[in-house]
């Protein structure tokens, strides 16, 4: 038996064309290339020093 | 595949050949990339939208300059009605890669179609709306204002699935079915729509099982507002076909060629035929014009036919052979002949006698004169020549020749009793008494003092004829001039015919210039 108030909770607003702006400005692009980089990079220093 | 460091194009090895850098991890992310990128190909290609999405944000979450995963991705959120996430993955992929960009054909199709951005955004208002409206538990007014989202974007799944689940949970399966397998045929992946329609379906069957009968369906028809109309659409109502199409196309040709038919073409027809009978009407009123000019015409043509015959004729008068020229010929001859031989009365009354108008308007006052004095001076001593050539033939019992000499005697001289008594003579001796007897009677009325009276009168009472010879001297055309000397007598005659020689020659002369005047007249008018 489906809880309708527990779905219901799943549902979210709609981006409309007014938001579309700041949810690109907002949007998160870190990928795991990013995760990656900002890992060797660390580990350099961490040689470095 | 590029170096990360430097952009050299890297091998086959875990290192860049160029810069030495380890690339291990950075290929392996790469193709897991690409790997997850595959899997969401696969999965839109069969509709399952909500994998293929899933699959892509992984592919992103590895690679975020995965454009050809980016921009499937906008094309999956489109497909589900997520205009606005499509867009931005969109702008996203073209801000990585400006150029040569499918995203580019992608956005611009979309900002190009003004009238279907602002529906999808009002479908997108009208959600949130409905959205609120459940939370808040007016679940009614959600189910309104969700109808209206889907009818401006039939492709929204999330307004399917929150339909449906209030359907449900107003135990309304049916509906909640109906509209949940539309959205199964939308995203064939999505395991919130597949676990509602799960739940309707197992809801139905029970209730079937329970009642041994199926479901009715409580509405037959869907109602909902659109703006400011209301939009009743029955949910039974059959679905148009191509084939359908066609027949209520042809039905239509077919009610619009009946309209034309009985209808149209009469008022066509009636219009037509009126123009004709106006047209036939100037014809024959025109027809009626040409036919009293043409009578009208025909009338002058008679007219101007009868003028002319009878400027003919008046023509015919002055220049036939009985005409006035011909007239004014014979007197002329006649003249010509007293003039050269006086004595020659014979021609001249010959002429004379031809002549036949002799009065009236016709001839000249000229022609008049010449012609009474010819008459005056002819006629007496024609009369006496053919006295005397019908005595002689008389006497030499030529009767016939008798007859018309003293026929014309008598014609000039009616006071000749000679003349009168010796046709009758000469009647009587061609055994024609009748005329004879004629002739006595008028001798004997019209001279009763003749001396050949008593041997008419005697003829007429016992039938005695007179076989005597006839002599001109007798009767009372005897030559009455007297006893007078012959010479004086002929000396007289002479100075006389000179005299009248002169005479008609001036007459003649005047009645010949008369007569030309009176032709060329006539032929003036003749033109």
């Amino acid at each position: 038996m489906i809880d309708f108030e527990e779905e219901l909770k799943k549902f979210h607003p709609s981006l409309e064309v007014e938001d579309a702006e700041e949810a690109i400005h907002n949007h998160d692009v870190t990928d795991m290339m990013d995760l990656l980089f900002s890992m060797l990079s660390v580990k350099s220093k961490d040689k470095d020093d | 595949m590029k170096c990360y460091n430097c952009g050299c194009t890297l091998s086959e090895d875990d290192f860049c050949t160029a810069c030495g850098a380890d690339v291990g991890v950075y290929k392996r992310i790469i193709r897991l990339s690409n790997t997850y990128y595959n899997e969401g190909l696969e999965r839109a290609r069969i509709r399952d939208l909500s994998g293929a999405a899933e699959c892509l944000r992984q592919s992103l979450k590895c690679n975020k300059n995965n454009i050809p995963a980016r921009n499937l991705l906008g094309l999956v959120y489109f497909e589900m009605g997520e205009v606005v996430s499509a867009l931005s993955e969109w702008i996203i992929s073209k801000s990585i890669r400006p150029r040569k960009n499918i995203a580019d054909d992608f956005i611009n199709d979309v900002q190009n179609n003004q009238t279907r951005l602002n529906s999808v955004n009002q479908a997108v208002k009208k959600y949130n709306q409905a959205l609120s409206y459940a939370k808040r538990g007016d679940l009614d007014l959600a189910v309104i204002q969700l109808k209206k989202v889907l009818s401006l974007n039939g492709n929204l799944m999330v307004a399917y699935q929150l339909l449906g689940l209030i359907y449900i949970h107003n135990k309304e399966y049916m509906k909640a079915k109906k509209i949940l397998e539309r959205a199964i045929q939308i995203d064939s992946g999505n395991t919130a729509v597949r676990t509602y329609l799960q739940e309707a379906k197992q809801e139905i069957a029970e209730r079937e099982a329970k009642t041994g009968k199926p479901l009715k369906k409580r509405e037959e028809a869907i109602t909902y507002q659109s703006g400011n109309e209301t939009i009743i659409q029955p949910l039974n109502g059959p679905e148009r076909t191509g084939r359908q199409t066609i027949v209520n196309i042809l039905i239509g040709l077919a009610l619009g060629i009946a309209v034309m038919w009985f209808l149209v073409l009469p008022a066509r027809i009636q219009s037509a035929k009126s123009d004709i009978n106006d047209h036939l009407k100037n014809v024959s009123e025109e027809l009626t014009t040409k036919s009293a000019d043409m009578d009208d015409l025909n009338r002058q043509i008679e007219s101007l036919q009868q003028s002319n015959d009878e400027a003919q004729l008046s023509l015919e008068e002055y220049t036939g052979s009985s005409g006035v020229m011909q007239d004014y010929n014979y007197l002329l001859q006649a003249a010509q002949s007293y003039i050269n031989d006086p004595e020659d009365a014979l021609t001249a009354a010959s002429y004379l006698e031809q002549i036949q108008t002799t009065s009236g308007n016709q001839v000249s006052e000229q022609f008049l004169g010449l012609y009474k004095f010819l008459d005056s001076n002819v006629s007496a001593k024609a009369a006496e020549q053919y006295l005397s050539s019908g005595i002689d033939q008389y006497n030499d019992g030529d009767y016939a020749g008798a007859i018309e000499n003293l026929t014309r005697a008598y014609d000039l001289d009616q006071e000749s009793d000679s003349a009168l008594y010796y046709l009758a003579q000469s009647y009587l001796k061609s055994d024609n008494k009748d005329k004879a007897t004629e002739l006595f009677n008028r001798l004997i009325s019209d001279f009763p003092n003749s001396s050949f009276k008593s041997k008419a009168q005697r003829f007429l009472d016992k039938g005695e004829e007179d076989d005597s010879k006839a002599s001109p001297e007798e009767g009372n055309t005897a030559d009455t001039t007297g006893q007078n000397n012959a010479a004086d007598e002929a000396a007289q005659q002479a100075a006389l015919q000179a005299a009248l020689q002169a005479q008609a020659l001036q007459q003649a002369q005047e009645a010949a210039a008369a007569a030309a005047a009176q032709q060329q007249q006539q032929q003036a008018a003749g033109q």
